[in-house]
């Protein structure tokens, strides 16, 4: 198994919800702005429990939001 | 991106902590070189460190007070928003860096009680814990900017 990272799927899910902003994702699962954008963009890989707060919100399994797949 | 309500308040105590205490140890490095050089019997600058000292935490308190009191005031909403878990792992990791450096001043001033006077000691632990306050604000902001 090489280099693997987590992904997400952030981004699209809240252009489907009715274009949700970061604020709104942040304000409803009781974290930053600045938070919502770094496990956006990759740079912050959130705890087990935000990560299920995130697919609650958006109502689809944990892998749909995240994925670890090889670099 | 936006500077956050927690990286603006970082720098507003960094660069007080910097500023405030470059100007006293600018002082405490004067008041002992003029202390092993001067033949003057009413030289005051020594025993004036304490004080100085002091008056320099005060006045770190006071601005600090003040520019958080006014960042609150701009920024209510994110201000009562406590710390998510993201400010809370860059604030650890912070910690474990601060921490090495304090450790190794304190191991330091230990150490310059075999050769320096007790008040250098004393400021020489004073100068590792605000150069580890230092690292570790500079830290935090750099995982709040690069990400951790």
């Amino acid at each position: 198994m090489g280099k693997m990272r987590i992904q997400n799927n952030i981004r699209k899910l809240r252009f489907n919800k009715d274009e949700m902003t970061q604020q709104a994702l942040a304000e409803a699962i009781g974290v930053t702005r600045q938070t919502i954008h770094h496990i956006e963009a990759g740079k912050y890989s959130p705890s087990l429990e935000l990560a299920f707060k995130i697919a609650l919100i958006f109502e689809v399994p944990l892998d749909d939001v995240f994925q670890y797949v090889e670099e | 991106m936006t500077t956050s309500f927690k990286e603006k308040s970082l720098w507003i105590t960094l660069v007080t902590t910097a500023i405030v205490f470059s100007i006293y140890f600018v002082f405490v490095i004067d008041a002992f070189w003029e202390a092993y050089t001067t033949t003057d019997p009413n030289f005051i600058k020594l025993p004036a460190l304490i004080p100085s000292f002091i008056a320099a935490i005060i006045l770190m308190v006071v601005i600090i007070t003040t520019f958080h009191i006014a960042l609150a005031i701009a920024h209510r909403k994110e201000a009562m928003l406590g710390d998510d878990e993201r400010d809370t792992l860059i604030e650890l990791k912070s910690t474990r860096i601060s921490y090495f450096i304090l450790a190794a001043g304190f191991w330091l001033s230990g150490l310059s009680m075999l050769w320096l006077p007790p008040l250098a000691m004393a400021n020489i632990l004073a100068f590792f814990f605000f150069l580890a306050e230092i690292v570790g604000f500079s830290s935090q902001l750099y995982f709040y900017r690069k990400g951790v």
